[in-house]
């Protein structure tokens, strides 16, 4: 194979700065080294900080309204019920790997979410979160899946399935084997194959703290010091950075390194119930009798007396229900802009429980993307600023909650990841000093830089200066 | 009408460019299309009778090709061209034309093209029996920016095709497959539900 230069892209989803660059980066003594040797900081997510689209963006260098995903559940129709999930066919973009190829570079991409199904590639691809499961092909080529479980040494698992229903330390258990599957799956890969790009996408970190933050944050409102569970997101954070190290250790020099999450995480304080409070504002109106809870379903739902409506989930997405465009839509287009302008005001307004303002961010995707593909939705909310979770089920009336409508849940995401960026084997000049905040769109234009292939224009972020790629020797 | 548009293989002798111009003919005729397979094999006869080798006459005949992919494309017609098309100037001229042109370089090393052989050319040629065989003793320029390279030594015809495929669907000329089962839909929800994605 002609000697050319790699790129190592390790991704650890929703790992956030202030645990890897701080709180724990004692435990990470490894990663900590590499931070001295390159360039490391706070990598700005999409909006919404979430991972689809955020791993999609980095992965093609463009944002959410470029790609026309704005969530993982994206309108098909401007109707009540059309939010279809997403997945590989959903990108119309090409990826990094995808470019490379055309070049003639090969490839090895191991669980990277939206790559289900997965499509043909120059090399080999384990496609990632939102595969359906184990049974689904989801591999290329496909006689890969076979090897699996002799690849990394036990049944391959591409994500923790019934994480609600299951005990704390079983989910605990299944994220550690799941991590540690897939790292032996890598090394292996990395050791047989021929190869110029890897990226790797482990969902452990998410899942973890997910599930796991109260115990852990002293922050969190339910957390208690000496829990039997505090020490779990600490330790797994020390395991990762030895299967980071291990992994590492098997990279040509001269590999840049990238390590990164998509966005970060936080303490979450409760659930915002939106279509409570749209109903509350006269906004969101229900046929009578109204149900008191549970999912809101398009029948329950006035529409021609209805405004607009919100979807949940760890941020929320708002709909108008404009006439001559939904259905049954009410809002007249000429008031649409001065109906956008006061519900983004009344969200910012709003208090919390407490009487204080909850901090609500509102963004209008006009505005913060450079197209609007497909259909995006009318206003993008960050519940107190991302604090809190959008619940979209009916609650009694009440507008915010204590646990979400599908049971306790720790964390929500936060806009900022994490970005680590070195060569194997050299010092950057200037490095490890301070930090700075890079973007999740800068790290295709890297990654084709490294390689001297040109950057789309279309592709919005810049290109980090790594020095002069060395072509590795092996 | 459904809409019309030229997909060029090019290439080498012997790198696929008839093998994989027929199959996908077959897939895209069960999708409804409408498809000429213009094929380098039999075009010459046909449209270009008294040209020769030389480069100039290649250019002409190039163009001819181009030509008629095009007028094919102005009536829904889908064009699958087989034929060499060396030079990179000309494919440039085409691709300028041609407003739904797609290259597809199919790459391979020529110590695989001579084991091919299918036509006994390179085995002439290397021998001196013939003169300007492409690749031997005639230039092929590589294309730098073709839509796809296909190293057709490494991967299967139905590797290729299903990268053709999905070309054609990202370019908005096949329709694509909606990714997901409503089963896998139905167990993707469920967990996504689970984890309060939403």
């Amino acid at each position: 194979m002609i000697p050319r230069p790699k790129v190592a892209i390790i991704g650890l989803d929703c790992a956030p700065p202030e645990l890897v660059f701080d709180r724990l980066a004692d435990r990470m003594p490894f990663v900590s080294r590499l931070r001295g040797q390159g360039l490391w900081g706070r990598l700005a997510s999409t909006d919404p900080p979430i991972t689809v689209p955020a791993w999609t963006s980095m992965t093609c260098g463009l944002d959410p309204g470029q790609l026309g995903l704005y969530g993982f559940r994206n309108r098909t129709r401007y109707d009540y019920t059309s939010l279809a999930v997403a997945n590989a066919v959903s990108v119309k973009a090409p990826r990094l790997w995808d470019m490379l190829g055309q070049a003639g570079m090969r490839s090895i991409v191991l669980g990277v979410p939206q790559t289900y199904p997965p499509r043909p590639l120059n090399g080999l691809m384990v496609a990632g979160f939102l595969t359906p499961d184990e049974e689904s092909e989801f591999t290329y080529p496909p006689e890969l899946k076979g090897r699996l479980p002799e690849l990394c040494g036990g049944p391959y698992q591409i994500d923790v399935r019934d994480f609600r229903e299951k005990e704390p330390e079983q989910v605990k258990e299944e994220v550690w084997n799941m991590t540690r599957r897939r790292f032996s799956l890598a090394r292996r890969l990395l050791s047989e194959q021929e190869w110029d790009f890897f990226m790797l996408v482990e969902m452990g970190p998410d899942r973890l703290q997910h599930g796991f933050w109260g115990w852990f944050d002293p922050g969190h409102r339910l957390y208690k010091p000496g829990n039997p569970h505090e020490n779990v997101i600490p330790a797994y954070y020390a395991c990762l950075d030895q299967e980071i190290a291990s992994l590492v250790g098997l990279l040509p020099e001269g590999t840049l390194i990238l390590i990164v999450s998509d966005h970060g995480a936080q303490a979450m304080q409760g659930g915002l119930a939106i279509n409570e409070w749209l109903i509350k504002k006269g906004y969101l109106r229900l046929k009578q009798p109204r149900p008191e809870q549970g999912p809101l379903r398009p029948e329950m739902v006035d529409w021609p007396r209805t405004l607009a409506w919100g979807e949940g989930g760890y941020y929320s997405r708002l709909f108008f229900n404009l006439a001559g465009r939904e259905p049954q839509g009410a809002l007249e287009s000429a008031q649409a802009e001065e109906f956008s302008r006061r519900l983004a005001a009344e969200l910012e307004a709003m208090a919390g429980p407490e009487g204080k303002p909850l901090g609500n961010r509102v963004l209008k995707p006009a505005r913060i993307y450079r197209e609007l593909n497909g259909l995006p939705p009318d206003l993008i909310l960050y519940p107190g600023n991302l604090a809190w979770r959008s619940l979209a089920g009916l609650n009694q009336g009440r507008i915010f909650a204590q646990e979400n409508d599908r049971g306790l849940d720790h964390a929500n995401h936060a806009p900022f990841g994490i970005l680590v960026a070195a060569v194997k084997g050299r010092v950057q000049a200037g490095s490890g000093l301070g930090q700075e905040d890079f973007a999740i769109y800068d790290l295709a234009p890297t990654v084709l830089r490294w390689y001297g292939l040109p950057v789309p224009s279309r592709m919005i972020g810049r290109a980090l200066d790594m020095g002069e790629p060395r072509v590795p020797a092996g | 009408m459904q809409q019309g548009f030229t997909l060029w293989f090019t290439g080498l002798p012997d790198s696929g460019k008839t093998t994989l111009a027929r199959l996908l003919a077959r897939i895209l005729t069960e999708k409804g299309f409408d498809v000429e397979v213009l094929d380098g094999n039999e075009l010459r006869e046909g449209l270009s009778p008294k040209l020769g080798f030389s480069r100039e006459e290649r250019e002409d005949h190039n163009r001819r090709v181009g030509y008629l992919a095009r007028m094919l494309n102005r009536h829904g017609v889908v064009s699958i061209v087989a034929v060499i098309a060396p030079y990179a100037n000309v494919r440039q001229e085409i691709r300028e034309k041609n407003k739904d042109y797609m290259e597809v370089y199919l790459e391979c090393p020529q110590e695989v093209l001579v084991s091919r052989d299918t036509k006994g050319l390179y085995k002439k040629a290397l021998a001196g029996q013939i003169k300007n065989l492409t690749g031997v003793d005639d230039p092929y320029e590589i294309p730098e920016n073709p839509e796809l390279v296909l190293r057709t030594d490494h991967k299967s015809e139905q590797e290729c095709l299903t990268e053709v495929i999905w070309l054609l669907e990202r370019r908005g000329y096949v329709s694509p497959s909606s990714g997901y089962t409503p089963e896998e839909e139905a167990k993707v929800r469920k967990h996504l539900e689970n984890l309060s994605y939403i």
